[in-house]
């Protein structure tokens, strides 16, 4: 009996180890997927950045034909003015907070003329972790029908 | 009967061996062989990078008589009829704009690249390599059509 | 006596063997049980991710048709959120997704159109499966609406109730200005079908209104009528198929155009005021922004629309930078 119980203990012991193992792989993996995530998300806010009808250029033949790659520089100037001002926090920090979460956007013109804005910042203090992407954009100015070239900087905060 | 046991006690142990074997071969997929390197976000970035890189560059209006990057590149790559009013010429302005232009991004970023223009003739207009040689890069480039032959403009982001 | 404890023995083996057993049993059974669970926690979780990505994708880029093979379980979508079993995950407020109640079977249809009123405002993402008919009544709207649905959508165009066939699939009417759904009878297959089956909605173009209806046997009975703007709502109730759905996406609509507008409006000020000594300035007009954008209020919008669609022209035909 004490053979028995002793072959039920190693194989207890066996069972048990081979749980651990799973668990710690599982864990890796679960951690793995979570880094993953936190990368996609700053990928996912710089192409929704890049997407918002706020800020696109549009083809003047038709408002449904949107502009790749470009921000129309009077949209630029006026969204941030907007979410800058106080009596718009509700929009920046419920409308806004929702999509994009604890990050910074933020738009640099480079060429010809260097100029900034910051669309939208909402930092986090105990950040564990900060992804930043950078995207060449033009910056097109309606009055001087030119286009400059600008980069958005998106920073997501996990 | 003592064989029995013995031959009772070998079987164990091929099972224990066993179960040791496939445990091994578990640590060595999930731990050992744990692909590390997969980055989404710098694959999207290297390969968005380049791309949005000359789409953006091509089509920024320059100060020279308002022309665009694609009208000085095909200028420069043609007959050269466009002069500055500083007093450049296309090709001379194509090298101050793009050099500006890659100091404050690629070059501030750390980032590694080869931005080269040349026509099929073999002629090269513009060439700032930043690139260690036989580093891995991900590469797009744009034919503009010119009044002499198709001009090719590469952007390489290296790694 | 040595016989005794050996019967003893024997019999304390058995009891061993039997509570040994026992918990082997319970033990295996448990851990598999666990991991069931956690793979179906994993799926969701996928398919979740993967729909939030398939949102993501048709925020960005319009007029897009994509057939996606899914795995067959039951994905409920409602406005504010997305669950398949007890995962649920949100959907944004910028996300305006049409979707039936209920997603079930093999295939999901994914569809996105751009909204624009009269500037590019949100790109409207629609979800349906080829469970689903669109039934629309011939008229010159319903050619309209017919031919904005793309081919892997299964649609009808018919003259007359009557000559609707059995196809197996669940139907969801469309009725133009003067046909109304509490008019007609339903032939005989889809009045068998179950209430929530057949679907209709009534669309009077003139009011910019669309009514809602619920299947009661072979008639149809009115439930609410709510406002739209564009066909591209027009579409959004067909695929929504219930009017409190309908309802919250376009608030949600509304949301975004109002902030949209604001923006139109202060890049409006600004060239207002680069552009204060030349013809153009007359053009740049503050009114047709200062509407309240809200969905019971459908008339004003509908009159700012004109009116910046016809300041745009003018700016447009007299070289000036246009408002959108």
């Amino acid at each position: 009996m004490f053979e028995t119980i002793a072959v039920l203990l190693i194989f207890f012991v066996l069972i048990g180890f081979g749980l651990i193992f799973y668990a710690r792989v599982a864990n890796t993996s679960v951690s793995d997927a979570s880094k993953e995530q936190f990368q996609l998300k700053a990928i996912q806010t710089a192409q929704l950045v890049s997407f918002l009808p706020e800020l696109q250029c549009t083809s003047s033949t038709s408002a449904n034909i949107v502009v790749d790659d470009c921000f129309d520089v009077l949209k630029v100037e006026a969204l941030s003015s907007i979410l800058n001002d106080s009596s718009n926090q509700k929009i920046k920090n419920e409308y806004y907070f929702d999509s994009f979460g604890f990050s910074k956007i933020h738009i640099k013109k480079i060429y010809p003329s260097v100029s900034e804005w910051t669309i939208y910042e909402r930092t986090k203090t105990n950040s564990r972790a900060l992804s930043s992407i950078k995207v060449p954009v033009s910056l097109y100015d309606a009055v001087s029908n030119s286009y400059g070239f600008g980069v958005l900087t998106v920073e997501v905060y996990d | 009967m003592i064989g029995k046991k013995s031959q009772a006690e070998i079987v164990g142990l091929v099972i224990i061996v066993l179960l040791i074997t496939v445990g091994l071969l578990f640590f060595v997929k999930f731990v050992v062989l744990n692909d590390s390197d997969s980055d989404p976000k710098k694959n999207y970035v290297d390969s968005e990078l380049a791309s949005n890189m000359i789409n953006v560059l091509l089509k920024t209006t320059t100060d020279c008589k308002k022309s665009s990057m694609t009208e000085l590149f095909q200028d420069c790559a043609g007959f050269q009829r466009i002069e500055c009013n500083d007093g450049m010429d296309s090709c001379s302005k194509i090298q101050q704009v793009s050099r500006n232009i890659f100091n404050n991004t690629l070059d501030e970023w750390k980032k590694q690249y080869n931005f080269k223009a040349y026509t099929v003739g073999g002629d090269t207009i513009e060439n700032i390599d930043r690139c260690r040689p036989r580093s891995d890069r991900v590469s797009k480039t744009y034919p503009i059509p010119t009044d002499r032959g198709t001009l090719f403009i590469t952007l390489d982001i290296c790694s | 006596m040595s016989s005794r404890k050996g019967v003893i023995d024997v019999q304390f083996n058995w009891v061993f063997i039997l509570i040994a057993g026992v918990l082997i049993l319970l033990f295996f059974g448990s851990v598999v049980l666990k991991l069931k669970d956690n793979s179906e926690t994993n799926i969701a979780n996928n398919i979740l991710t993967n729909m939030q990505t398939i949102m993501s994708g048709a925020e960005v880029s319009a007029n897009t048709v994509n057939p996606i093979s899914i795995p067959d379980t039951e994905i409920k979508v409602s406005c504010n959120s997305i669950s398949v079993g007890s995962i649920t995950s949100d959907i944004t407020k910028n996300k305006i997704v049409f979707a039936p109640d209920l997603i079930k079977g093999r295939t999901m249809i994914t569809w996105s159109l751009s909204w624009a009123y009269p500037y590019h405002i949100s790109n409207f993402l629609y979800i349906t499966t080829p469970d689903f008919k669109y039934v629309i009544m011939d008229s010159d709207k319903g050619k309209e609406i017919y031919s904005m649905l793309p081919t892997g959508i299964n649609k009808e165009l018919i003259d007359d109730v009557s000559s609707l066939r059995k196809t197996g699939h669940k139907l969801s009417f469309v009725f133009f200005d003067n046909v109304y759904p509490e008019d007609i009878s339903l032939p005989d297959f889809a009045g068998n079908m179950k209430d929530k089956e057949v679907v209709a909605v009534h669309v009077d173009s003139l009011n910019n209104e669309i009514e809602f209806y619920k299947k009661s046997g072979i008639r149809f009975e009115p439930v609410r009528k709510m406002p739209y703007l564009g066909n591209e709502m027009i579409i959004g109730a067909m695929f929504s198929q219930d009017a409190e759905n309908y309802k919250c996406n376009m608030e949600k609509a509304m949301e975004k155009m109002n902030i949209v507008s604001m923006v139109y409006r202060k890049r409006t000020e600004i060239l207002r005021e680069e552009y204060s000594n030349t013809i153009c300035r007359s053009y740049y007009p503050l009114t047709p922004f200062t509407v309240d954008y809200n969905i019971n209020n459908i008339g004003d919008i509908k009159d700012s629309k004109e009116s910046l669609e016809k300041y745009n022209n003018y700016l447009q035909s007299s070289s000036c930078p246009t408002i959108y």
